[in-house]
């Protein structure tokens, strides 16, 4: 062996794992490649992202958005459903209030609140208002206004000038009386001022007829305040309502719906008047009756009979209406069908008929106190209703 | 010194791993680059669709917002001055102002307001119990009354015609809502905006006719509802899909 090979250089174990030269060229190739790939995917992924996350933005703005339009509305709403006539009656043209019954906070960071702004004696602008997030930061605001009207007790009380308004037969028989200015039965509990604005300014006529109208009239029977004949009056124009409220309206606002036959007597729990109860329509001859304050609004769908007692109401009767013997009614009367009052029969108030005939053998009084009482009492002139046309309002 | 080696064995002992490992190197690379090829695709893809259904979305939501915002509000017998497949005449409201004091030729009102009332375009709808009057004011100035609250201010108007105290001024400019063309115009005069553009909305967008009800129950011919058809092109896909907007008018139906 020659000596030159003998002295060669040990082949160690790491001789042996020298790469190919050709892979020596191209080093990290793929892994360059994989990151790349890597970088693409990641950077749509990001995009996909950044989309989805805006999207999720605005979709929560959007959510939130529509939570206060809806609390807006609804606390608009709500002012209109727990509408307290007897509170807001008080308030003065110009003046304005919080709606705390309307107000308050939901679940998720939601508050509303609604207040009132009394524009004229007869309009109303109802407001509602909703915020959704922080107090300080919130996510979105929600507004909204409505218009409502309610009827002012002159308005209703023009339609009232006489003890019967009627445009039909009117047969006056045995010992009936229509009384155009009768007093009060007992002290009407009310101020001179109130009494004399639903007087009017009075002398009025007993009968207002139109020109349809009839009078027959038996030789006991009196009419104390004379008749007068209107060519305004016809019975489309009774059967529309009282003043600025319409039949439909005054129907929605009532606080019982009664029909058939009913006797009347007032019902307390202890000091406090039963208005659930069956027959209860106040007590307008005890003034010391836990109800002698209640005077309802009543509708009767269909024909209605007062067999016995007494009651005090602003009563719409879509049908006939029948008083019987012993029976007193205070309040302001509407009635779309015919009337009876039998003999021995009182009506105290003012009586507007759009039916074809009325047989009254007992008394129809006009009664001041009783006129005013009644719209006092039961705050109608204080209940809002949609006025014709417009009521929502764009609000900013 | 001569040191004794050993020779290891040479290549005839691992012939061709070389070209096993390159290849199981190929191979994984191509696995791999597949894989992430077709996550990227997909990826796109996605991208694509989610882009697309965002888009609209916000077509929707633009002409929800506008569409709603205005139209809500008002009286559809009294405000709507002409509708038609493509374009909606309408009272479009600004700012609502209440008069607090009113005096020789001038009344002073508590307003509030997307923006100030502009004399050069708007005019005012006075609001009495059982009536509506329209009528350009004179002239219209800021003015100072402690009847307004800290969110509203005080505008003095020359008005056309008696005002009492209570009454509302409803400012409002006359425009129109035009869908037509692919876009969504809205037009006061010469002037006008476009919140919605051909890129995304289709030349088959455009208004449905007014549903009234029957005269035994609602006004007659007076609306109910409005129906907005949107015709929206995704924007990277080449479809469009039709989407309805369902408007009510709560004014609408009663005389």
């Amino acid at each position: 062996m020659p000596r030159s090979s003998m002295l060669r250089a040990p082949v160690t174990a790491s001789a042996t794992a020298r790469r190919p030269s050709g892979a020596a060229a191209r080093p990290g190739v793929v892994l360059v490649a994989v990151l790349l790939a890597l970088l693409l995917l990641a950077l749509a992924l990001a995009g996909t992202l950044a989309v989805a996350t805006q999207e999720a933005m605005l979709g929560r703005v959007e959510a939130a958005t529509l939570r206060a339009r809806l609390g807006a509305e609804g606390a608009a709403r709500a002012a209109l459903a727990g509408w307290q006539p007897e509170v807001l009656g008080s308030l003065p043209p110009g003046g304005s209030a919080a709606l705390p019954w309307a107000s308050g906070t939901g679940a998720g960071g939601v508050r509303w609140e609604a207040a009132v702004e009394r524009l004229s004696a007869s309009r109303w602008r109802v407001t509602g208002e909703a915020v959704v997030g922080p107090v300080l930061n919130p996510l979105a605001t929600g507004r909204t206004a409505l218009l409502v009207a309610t009827a002012p007790g002159p308005d209703l009380w023009a339609g009232l000038r006489a003890a019967l308004t009627a445009d039909g037969q009117l047969v006056l028989s045995g010992s009936a009386v229509l009384d155009a200015a009768a007093p009060p039965r007992e002290p009407c509990g009310l101020d001179e001022a109130a009494v004399d604005a639903a007087g009017g300014g009075g002398p009025f006529p007993a009968i207002r007829l139109g020109e349809a109208g009839q009078v027959e009239l038996a030789s006991g029977a009196t009419v104390q305040g004379g008749m007068e004949d209107d060519a305004a009056i016809h019975a489309g124009m009774l059967a529309a309502g009282l003043g600025p409220l319409g039949t439909a309206a005054l129907a929605s606002m009532a606080d019982r719906l009664e029909e058939g036959a009913l006797t009347l007597a007032p019902v307390a729990d202890g000091a406090t008047c039963s208005t659930a109860a069956a027959g209860n329509w106040g007590a307008p001859l005890d003034p010391a009756h836990p109800c002698a304050g209640y005077v309802p609004v009543i509708h009767a769908p269909g024909n209605l009979e007062l067999v016995a007692g007494a009651g005090a109401a602003l009563l719409v009767v879509a049908g006939d209406l029948v008083v019987r013997s012993g029976v007193e009614l205070h309040g302001i009367i509407l009635v779309l069908g015919n009337l009876t009052v039998d003999e021995g029969g009182l009506v105290r108030g003012a009586v507007r008929l759009a039916g074809a005939r009325a047989d009254v053998g007992g008394g129809v009084f006009r009664d001041a106190c009783v006129l005013a009482r009644t719209v006092r009492r039961s705050a109608i002139d204080a209940r809002p209703f949609r006025p014709p046309g417009r009521w929502w309002l764009p609000s900013f | 010194m001569v040191r004794a080696t050993r020779v290891l064995p040479r290549a005839p002992a691992r012939a061709g791993s070389a070209l096993v490992d390159l290849l199981a190197a190929l191979l994984i690379a191509a696995l791999v680059g597949a894989t992430l090829a077709a996550l990227l695709r997909a990826q796109l893809r996605l991208g694509t669709r989610v882009n697309a259904r965002a888009a609209a979305a916000e077509v929707e939501r633009t002409a929800a917002v506008i569409l709603l915002g205005e139209l809500r509000g008002m009286d559809p017998g009294r405000d709507i001055s002409g509708a038609s497949a493509d374009s909606l005449g309408i009272r479009a409201f600004r700012g609502v102002g209440v008069a607090c004091a009113v005096g020789a030729g001038s009344v002073l009102a508590r307003y509030r307001g997307s923006r100030a009332p502009d004399l050069s375009k708007d005019s005012v709808l006075l609001l009495r119990a059982g009536s509506e009057v329209a009528w350009s004011p004179g002239t219209v100035s800021r003015g100072v009354h402690a009847c307004a609250s800290a969110e509203e201010e005080v505008f003095r108007f020359t008005p056309a015609g008696p005002v009492q105290p209570g009454d509302l001024l409803m400012i409002f400019e006359t425009g129109s809502y035009h869908l037509a063309d692919g876009a969504l115009r809205y037009r006061r005069g010469a002037g006008g905006r476009q919140p919605l553009t051909r890129e995304l909305l289709g030349a088959a967008s455009g208004f449905g006719a007014p549903l009234a009800g029957p005269a035994d129950l609602l006004a007659p011919g007076v609306p109910e509802a409005l129906t907005v058809h949107l015709d929206v092109l995704l924007p990277g896909t080449g479809t469009r899909v039709p989407l309805d907007l369902r408007i009510a008018l709560p004014n609408g139906g009663v005389p």
